[in-house]
């Protein structure tokens, strides 16, 4: 019996982690089978002779997901991570519970004068008691939110003040002024109505709710790199004098020939010394057309072999093949992604001088006019006091949070909420072409013939016995236009050339231009429209009947049919966009053009994809980056925002920030409208949360007292705190009523 | 055209799963999220129950 943890991907909701469990309890041998969905981990007890490790694994990727075993070294940093989330949840919850209690307390004979209080605590008899139980209650959740005034005062001194310098100077104001208060009672009763604990506790409560949400909204983008590294397989056959062996790749040195076979991954970059075939390096290129390799073509490590078979003499190994650079690439452009300073950091930071300000004026005003030095700083307190709104560290993640959802329910996934507040900022706009803008697939563009039934019959009928993308695009033209195709007898297949058969004793060949002229078929009947075919960088089929040619066949990826309006309306909105493509010069430029691209640059490698960006980004410019395959990924973390349209592989959603569900290009159009959307809402709840504050202060500093009297008090410091939280929730579900507009 | 009632369909990325699997096999099918169903031709239907099932949904 065996007990392993699984590390799955892919699940995003309790439906597809119940799907995990059910298709592996499926299995022979297997007791017990449970998935934990935050943690994305599948816990099995199995019985090995029955089912095998290998047999789990396929059985996941069978229903979708992704899993790998997870290592001894990986569980031990993941444990303690976890207990990190644990504690971080369990201070808020008792932060809340100590604030809540303190807010009933002292706010309860206030509102209700016959608030059922113990004598012994009550505020008309022992006042006293009153104060210091308060004290004892926001003791507790000042400590718990001990990292806000750590942070915050040390940001005030550095002089760039941000949302928790705010939080611990009127946190702190609230603290001292309650204090010293609390010693004045036994001489001036009336200052028990001077406490303002609730004030103090409230605000770091409440601005540690909005953290611990910001928190759950930014998701790990880890992942990217681990399934990276899954790309190169991790044996290969090496060949020497003695023979063949199979041996890890590790220890494979430079020099060292390996044979790579049909089907199999190439281990590391290298050169064909002998044999040849294709190999699929849509990693590299984003194109998974077949590329043909003989000998001395370079291989790529990673990229697989889909056809022959041949010896490679391995050129790089380790640290040096391209998918490590491609992977280191990744991991540095991840780890110097700096956190954005939020709307709501910013907002604090123009604040809190602004408060001080407002404070030391008032005070001096007061003492000018009444020389009395106490109540000058009882001024300059009140305004610290009800300076901060409670509110505040609300704004930002509850906009985003209704942001998410109302991005999921359109298929628009966002996986860093951090995204939300950028997107909208974006000046250049960058695609990648194969199946980002193209659907990816080939397909019959064009036909020149004199009888086109025939010439597809006869093409399908030899394309059916090969497995070329190719083929498969003429035969689905064929089945599509109702064409037979007919028996072949003699079927061949040359390697570089085309394929070859017998239909009805006549000698039909379907190849490219080398076939052509190699058999020395003329062509030159079409000259003009092949010749313009290969200009827009279109693959050409010629099919030959007896040696004479019976027409031409034009292969391409066709351009999915929302690109066109969604390059249209980012253009109308003022933003730059480029095409970027790891393809040919021709087919990149004819696509380009056809969709109105501001730029257009191909046949570059993934790093230099990213450069692209980089490029972009030193301008001083917001990158948005869109894209789908490996090829993708190194793009996509650079970017200032990586969008990863749905049907694109899974390495570059675990690059991106957005994901694009549905395969609607237009979608990208949606997530900026989005982001738009919410930062507008971050805005109106940031207005509403410093609203009633900032309208108290004038109050607090004394204004209403030549007239009236009034000062600041604890009730108008609840009021304030009850309005600001109360509007800020309700505005962010108002960022609902969008929906229809997105 | 029949409809299969799939239960356990939650989310975008489920219905992303079921049209993949189900493209991949050969079968043209729509997939509705809110009903919960998934259409498919008379002729496809039991191949299609097996891939569902196979993804860890119920039919």
């Amino acid at each position: 019996m065996k007990e392993e943890i699984y590390l799955i991907e892919g699940m995003h909701c309790a439906a597809c982690s119940s799907s995990v469990e059910r298709v592996t309890r499926k299995l022979p041998g297997v007791e017990e089978s449970n998935v934990n969905l935050p943690l994305n981990r599948l816990t099995i007890r199995y019985d090995e002779a029955q089912t095998s490790h290998e047999d789990i694994i396929a059985k996941i990727k069978k229903a979708g997901f992704s899993a790998t075993l997870k290592s001894e070294e990986k569980q031990k940093t993941e444990t303690a991570e976890e207990d990190k989330v644990k504690n971080e949840k369990l201070s808020l919850i008792l932060s809340i519970i100590f604030a809540g209690l303190l807010l009933i307390f002292s706010m309860g004979q206030m509102i209700f004068p016959s608030f059922p209080l113990p004598d012994i605590i009550s505020m008309e008899t022992h006042p006293m008691n009153f104060a210091l139980v308060q004290l004892l209650l926001t003791i507790p959740v000042l400590l718990l939110g001990k990292r806000f005034f750590i942070n915050g005062f040390s940001s005030l001194f550095h002089l760039s003040p941000n949302m928790d310098s705010l939080v611990a100077l009127s946190s702190g104001a609230s603290l001292i002024f309650s204090i010293v208060q609390t010693f004045l009672i036994e001489d001036n009763i009336h200052a028990v109505h001077n406490l303002y604990y609730e004030s103090s506790a409230v605000v770091v409560a409440l601005v540690s709710v909005g953290k611990y949400l910001e928190e759950r909204n930014k998701e790990k983008t880890k992942s990217a790199i681990t399934s990276l590294i899954s790309l190169a397989p991790d044996t290969a056959i090496l060949v020497d004098e003695n023979g063949q062996w199979e041996v890890p790749v590790s220890m494979i040195k430079t020099g060292d020939t390996v044979l790579v076979r049909h089907g199999e991954k190439i281990p590391l970059d290298g050169v064909i010394t002998e044999g040849n075939g294709t190999a699929d390096e849509s990693m590299l290129t984003g194109e998974s057309l077949p590329v043909e390799k003989e000998k001395g073509s370079k291989v790529i490590g990673g990229s697989i072999c889909t056809g022959g078979a041949f010896y490679v003499k391995v050129t790089h190994t380790g640290e040096d093949t391209t998918l490590a650079k491609i992977i280191k690439f990744v991991e540095d452009a991840q780890n110097k992604k700096a956190p954005i300073a939020g709307m709501a950091d910013k907002v604090a930071g123009i604040f809190v001088p602004c408060l001080i300000a407002v404070g030391l004026v008032a005070g001096i005003i007061w003492f000018v006019i009444k020389g009395d030095i106490s109540f000058s700083l009882k001024i300059f307190t009140s305004v610290l006091v009800i300076g901060c709104p409670c509110a505040m560290g609300l704004a930002t993640p509850t906009a985003i949070i209704v942001g998410t959802g109302l991005g999921a329910s359109k298929g628009i996934l966002i996986r860093n909420g951090e995204a939300l507040e950028t997107t909208h900022k974006a000046q250049v706009v960058i695609f990648d072409k194969t199946g980002t803008v193209t659907e990816g697939k080939m397909a019959v563009t064009d036909i020149l013939s004199q009888d086109k039934n025939k010439l597809l019959s006869c093409a399908c009928s030899l394309e059916k016995l090969s497995q070329h993308p190719i083929s498969k695009a003429i035969c689905d033209k064929a089945k599509e236009e109702e064409i037979i195709s007919s028996e072949v007898s003699d079927f061949e297949s040359i390697a570089g050339y085309g394929i070859s058969g017998k239909i009805n004793e006549t000698k039909i060949m379907a190849g490219n231009l080398r076939m052509m002229e190699e058999k020395g078929i003329e062509i030159s009947f079409y000259e003009k429209e092949i010749s313009s075919l290969q200009e827009a960088g279109k693959t050409l089929v010629f099919v030959s009947e007896n040696y004479k040619l019976l027409g031409v066949i034009a292969v391409a990826d066709t351009i999915k049919k929302d690109a066109f309006s969604a390059i249209e309306k980012l253009k109308k909105a003022g933003l730059r966009t480029i095409l970027l493509t790891g393809d040919n010069k021709k087919t990149a430029h004819y696509i380009g053009k056809e969709l109105g691209f501001d730029e257009i640059v191909a046949e570059v490698l993934p790093t230099e994809k990213a450069d692209v960006v980089k490029r972009y980004q030193n301008e001083g410019k917001t990158v948005l980056m869109v894209g789908d395959g490996i090829n993708d990924a190194p793009a996509l973390t650079q970017a200032d925002i990586g969008c990863a349209i749905g049907s694109g592989s899974d390495i570059a959603i675990d690059s991106a920030e957005i994901v694009l569900i549905k395969n609607d290009i237009t979608d990208v159009v949606k997530a900026i409208r989005l982001s738009r959307f919410t930062i507008k809402n971050i805005k109106e709840n940031l207005f509403w949360a410093f609203c009633y504050n900032t309208l108290a202060i004038p109050v607090a500093a004394g204004v209403l007292y030549p007239a009236f009297g009034v000062l600041l008090s604890p009730m108008i410091g609840a009021v304030a705190m009850s309005l600001s939280s109360l509007f800020v929730v309700s505005n962010a579900l108002r960022l609902k009523t969008k929906e229809k507009k997105l | 055209m029949t409809n299969i009632k799939v239960e356990g369909m939650h989310c975008p990325m489920c219905v992303k799963r079921i049209s993949e699997a189900l493209e991949n096999a050969g079968i043209k099918a729509e997939v509705n999220l809110e009903t919960k169903t998934v259409s498919v031709a008379d002729t496809d239907v039991i191949k299609a129950k097996e891939e569902i099932e196979d993804l860890g949904f119920e039919v």
